[in-house]
């Protein structure tokens, strides 16, 4: 356990390093609210609605979008396409370290040094709204932890599925910029999956995305019911189960492939 | 068992796509790929005792890297057996890899965006290493190699010859059985060269470690091995020890000289290794240097002879020149 945690130390370490990192994590953190909040205003204007959402709705669901992102969004397939193309693979496999848990340790590492850069912007809310934090709804912050943990691990298992393909595609970039955005899209990034079409909602249904964005924004909106919060817990564990053991699978084929293919 | 390494029929073979030049070609890839199969490593046997320093020496292409990644667990065999102090390196079990460590001289393992300390506080985590033991062979090594001022700037900022040498530390701090290092020195200043050789010398002595290492330096190798192995084609044409191996062609002169107004080189009689312009070099017997000399001055052949002992590289150029001939 000591060294995942020298590993998430690392990584904390060199996300911390640059100031312009710092910087750049910080516009991530307010633009695409800021544009959301200009663009909703502008499409809904007053008190226009679609399907019962107002600009206000849209705004807060964006701010959730973004609150959620900061603990779950990690480019795990980029960065294992990268190694493995790079070689920079071999230095990896060659330590005393399980693969899979290097990677996680280094995300972890990664969302702990982004909400050490939020902290100052977090303090300030949190300090505009101290009176809520008096009257904390425990159960509700209890709900809001797990299904962030549960999106932050799926969107890990996810990653590093797609980015183990990467032992066998010579040129993944394309399939990393196509997945990007359909999976953007069924999570609920772009738009919440309430509007969404029929098709496209019992679609999100069959899959995995929606537990990476739209379940704990919901949850954090305070948008879902205890019952349908429990089972979407249970889906979500089940498809942490699959794609982990087909992480699993896909890293032990595709280490012999590697072997197979780079000189 | 130590850090012996025991290899037995090794082999490896790659598949590569190939493909005629032009756009024709490049799009007829899109719909069949035509492959090939080649054997990088084509069974090849040899053994290093434990506490050895050994060259594993080969000409670009000859399997010399594809070999340490099969000794590292980096890649599989496509046959035949290793065992690497006393571990099979393809079972890539944690104890296998935290008793041994490899240096790439191509490839930097340290994190560019984090200081050499903070990359060794990794290292000691990650191996397991005793803190004050590890302090302790950290603040020495960075001593013996020059860089103990460097350890809190980013490595970003280091130069090659600083960075190379902190991956060496990182690399011996846990104390590996078996160090693997493939072109150490490649692209550093003499001086680096040096502070590393010593540093490899010193290490092997003090601690009995086994370094396999690879280089196209033949400064390092006659520097600081004791056995050597050449390897051409993917294939073993020579193991023993170095100074065996000197011995072998230390009858043999290289005479060099300018061409003189009479030279004819079908009246040497003795075998030309190089000739440019104006001036030739052949290889001539210890014991015929100097009627040699005389002859080529007296019949106007060549000016200006130097003799020279034929050094490593020479050797080892000879070696495969000869297994090239059969």
């Amino acid at each position: 356990m000591k060294k995942y945690l020298a590993v998430a130390q690392t990584s904390m370490k060199s996300v911390l390093a640059s100031k312009s990192s710092i910087f750049v994590l910080l516009a991530q953190a307010l633009i695409p609210t800021v544009v959301m909040a200009y663009l909703w205003t502008s499409i809904l204007p007053g008190h226009s609605a679609i399907q019962g959402m107002t600009a206000e709705t849209m705004i807060k669901y964006y701010i959730g979008v973004n609150v959620v992102n900061f603990f779950v969004w990690y480019a795990i397939d980029w960065e294992l396409n990268d190694d493995i193309h790079s070689g920079e693979l071999s230095n990896i496999v060659r330590r005393p370290v399980n693969m899979m848990g290097y990677y996680f340790s280094r995300m972890l590492g990664d969302r702990i040094a982004n909400l050490m850069v939020l902290a100052p912007i977090i303090l300030i809310i949190l300090v505009m709204h101290i009176k809520h934090i008096f009257s904390l709804d425990v159960i509700w912050f209890g709900q809001v932890f797990m299904t962030i943990l549960l999106a932050m691990l799926l969107w890990f298992a996810f990653g590093y599925v797609i980015g183990c393909l990467a032992y066998w595609f010579e040129n993944l970039f394309f399939v990393l910029i196509v997945k990007e955005i359909v999976v953007s899209f069924l999570a609920g990034y772009y738009l919440p999956l309430n509007l969404f079409p029929e098709i496209l909602k019992n679609l999100s249904n069959l899959l995995p995305f929606q537990y990476f964005s739209y379940f704990p924004i919901q949850t954090l909106l305070k948008q879902t019911l205890p019952i349908n919060w429990s089972i979407g817990i249970l889906i979500g564990l089940m498809w942490l189960i699959a794609l982990y053991g087909i992480g699993y699978w896909l890293n032990r084929l595709g280490a012999r492939h590697y072997s197979d293919v780079m000189g | 068992m130590g850090g012996t390494i025991e290899v037995n029929n090794l082999e490896k073979h790659f598949v590569v796509t190939e493909r005629a030049p032009g756009l024709k070609s490049a799009l007829a890839t899109v719909f069949k790929r035509h492959k090939k199969q080649i054997a990088a490593v084509n069974k090849i046997n040899f053994t290093v005792p434990a506490g050895t320093i050994v060259g594993f020496i080969g000409q670009n292409g000859a399997g010399k890297t594809t070999t340490i990644k099969m000794l590292t667990g980096t890649l599989y065999p496509s046959s035949g057996s290793i065992n690497v102090a006393g571990f099979n390196p393809s079972e890539r079990t944690q104890a296998f890899r935290r008793d041994i460590s490899v240096v790439m001289g191509n490839k930097a393992q340290i994190m560019l965006d984090l200081t050499p300390n903070d990359y060794l506080q990794l290292i000691q985590v990650m191996y397991d290493v005793d803190p004050i033991t590890f302090e302790q062979n950290v603040n020495e090594m960075t001593e013996l190699l020059h860089v103990n001022h460097r350890l809190n700037v980013q490595a970003r900022k280091l130069s090659l010859g600083e960075r190379m040498k902190v991956e060496f530390v990182a690399a011996v701090a846990t104390n590996p059985q078996v160090l693997f290092l493939d072109e150490p020195t490649i692209g550093l200043d003499v001086q680096s060269k040096r502070d590393i050789r010593q540093f490899i010398r010193c290490l092997n002595r003090d601690k009995q470690t086994t370094i396999f290492l690879t280089s196209h330096d033949m400064e390092d190798i006659s520097a600081v091995c004791d056995q050597m192995i050449l390897l051409n084609h993917g294939e073993v044409i020579w193991d023993g020890q170095l100074s065996q191996l000197m011995q072998e062609f230390d009858d043999y002169r290289y005479l060099s000289f300018e061409k003189g107004t009479a030279y004819q080189a079908d009246q040497l009689g003795f075998p030309i290794m190089e000739e440019t312009f104006d001036r030739v070099t052949i290889k001539v017997p210890a014991a015929e240097v100097n009627v040699m000399t005389n002859r080529l001055i007296v019949n106007g052949l060549g000016t200006a002879v130097t003799v020279q002992d034929l050094q490593l590289d020479d050797i080892i150029l000879e070696v495969f020149n000869m297994e090239a001939q059969g």
